[in-house]
């Protein structure tokens, strides 16, 4: 196969993700650069909350890209968008390292759970950023910001740190079915959150 | 118990049934995968043939997509790793992409792609059949993950499902014990898990890999030495148990549980165990995000 050269110009740019990523399909490296440039900051900043360090994220970014590359042709846009595709991909890659470091012995620990949908820095929309994206990321933080602490970090522990239910309620000290009731409430607190705010559901 | 399954049937508009309150009781742990194997497995068999339920795990799992959305951003990525991963690709050290005409897959959705095997359980027993190494844990590990999807399609009826919902929905929480070869069996090869609601006296027995050709008795040992049969596991052909049961007297008073053969002599027991803990997961599966 061969590969398409760098990015072709404001006619790239001006392209949907879809198309993109269905460009990618087609071996355009170049597609996937504007992809990557839309894309790899919220990746990066996902991965270094999931993995707690921003080295581990920055191996695990480019590997995003090249499970992308490989895998576009599995992309479709009626499934969801692009961005929680990546994302998606960025979770399961990012649960598996962090469950091969819990059967190993312990290296470099992740930062502190709590902290990782609540320690705000940088609500900023990124250069790169389509409004739509800044949009959705500041109705999220608004949407977890609605939840009780005790409830977000049930939902964090879970899907940040890929613990069970059984797990969490071990390093939490709670009985199991407190858990249970806190990440249900959580979950539905949030999904009423964006139902009523009319988000577009992934 | 924190169920309350009749508040969220009126939130759609297919009603739930009875069968579906040990998924209505565990939804949000499944989307977050957050349920260890035995529950998962549960909740993955009657979202295979519950509408309704679908449903309600579809709107949560398009929740648990979103949350990435909520981490705040940190600086950009170096421009040093841009350029590495384009030079990788370039030197198709990444290899290409697959065709596009793929793309027209009908491939399942993410959540459930993470609690497939990657590949069907015939490869795997075929791999098992060629690989002298069949027996390594990999395998074993592949191989029996794949027997459990295959064990949910086919081995449990709509009865011995609603069953076990009543039996662990209403009690909230499940023991869970590892099926390990007693280590004086040298011909057992069999494994699995043994959950037991912990407020009524029904079990599940969930195995794979047992001799079809011989008698498995479950037994329970109480607090005060006495044994009690509890059953004879049903082997299908294949080597496979999932089996529905019912303790002779309150489970939590039994302290052990051990499967014997037609001689009597012990073949299998089980420990309690912490969630997650089969073969399997000794696994690296590497995301199959398709």
């Amino acid at each position: 196969m061969t590969l398409t050269g760098p990015p072709t110009g404001d006619k790239l740019l001006e392209l949907d993700d879809a198309t993109l990523a269905s460009q990618v399909a087609e071996g355009s490296a170049a597609a996937l650069e504007v992809l990557y440039d839309r894309y790899s900051r919220i990746v990066l900043s996902f991965a270094t909350r999931m993995l707690g360090d921003r080295q581990s994220a920055e191996e695990l970014l480019q590997e995003v890209f090249l499970r992308a590359w490989q895998q576009a042709h599995n992309y479709s846009a009626g499934r969801g968008s692009f961005a929680t595709w990546l994302l998606s991909i960025t979770h399961n890659m990012s649960i598996d390292e962090i469950r091969k470091r819990r059967r190993r012995p312990q290296r470099a620990e992740s930062a502190d759970p709590v902290l990782m949908l609540t320690n705000v820095k940088d609500r900023s929309p990124s250069v790169e950023e389509s409004a739509e994206l800044g949009d959705l990321r500041e109705t999220m933080a608004r949407a977890i910001g609605t939840l009780p602490e005790p409830q977000r970090r049930a939902i964090e522990l879970a899907y940040f740190r890929g613990l069970t239910q059984r797990e969490i309620a071990e390093e939490l000290d709670e009985p199991l079915g407190t858990i249970k009731t806190r990440m249900r409430l959580g979950m539905r607190k949030l999904k009423d959150y964006l139902e009523t705010y009319e988000v577009e559901l992934a | 118990m924190n169920s309350r399954p009749d508040e969220r049937t009126n939130q759609l508009s297919t009603p739930h049934t009875a069968e579906c309150a040990f998924v209505l009781e565990n939804i949000e742990g499944y989307v977050l995968d957050a349920l260890d194997r035995f529950e998962r497995g549960v909740v993955e068999h009657h979202l295979r043939w519950c509408p309704s339920c679908q449903t309600l795990a579809a709107g949560y799992e398009r929740v648990v997509k979103l949350l990435p959305f909520a981490v705040p951003l940190d600086a950009p990525p170096d421009l040093a790793i841009k350029t590495q991963l384009f030079a990788r690709i370039a030197a198709n050290d990444a290899g290409d992409p697959a065709p596009a005409v793929r793309r027209a897959d009908t491939s399942p959705p993410l959540q459930a792609d993470r609690h497939q095997p990657a590949n069907g359980w015939l490869q795997h027993v075929a791999a098992a059949l060629i690989a002298p190494l069949a027996l390594s844990l990999l395998v074993m590990g592949v191989w029996a993950n794949s027997m459990r999807t295959d064990l949910d399609e086919q081995s449990i009826d709509r009865e011995s499902q609603a069953e076990l919902n009543a039996a662990l929905a209403s009690g909230g929480q499940v023991a869970l014990y590892s099926v390990e070869k007693e280590s004086s069996c040298p011909g057992c090869h069999g494994a699995g898990q043994l959950g037991m609601s912990e407020s009524n006296d029904m079990g599940m027995v969930l195995g794979w890999n047992f001799d079809p050709d011989k008698r498995h008795d479950v037994w329970g040992i109480s607090g005060d030495g006495a044994k009690m049969k509890v059953c004879e596991l049903q082997v299908d052909q294949t080597g496979a148990v999932m089996q529905m049961f019912t303790f002779p007297g309150p489970q939590s008073s039994f302290t052990e549980v051990y499967i014997t053969d037609e001689y009597g002599a012990m073949t299998y027991v089980s420990h309690l165990t912490q969630a997650d803990e089969s073969p399997a997961d000794d696994l690296e599966t590497g995301s199959p995000v398709s």
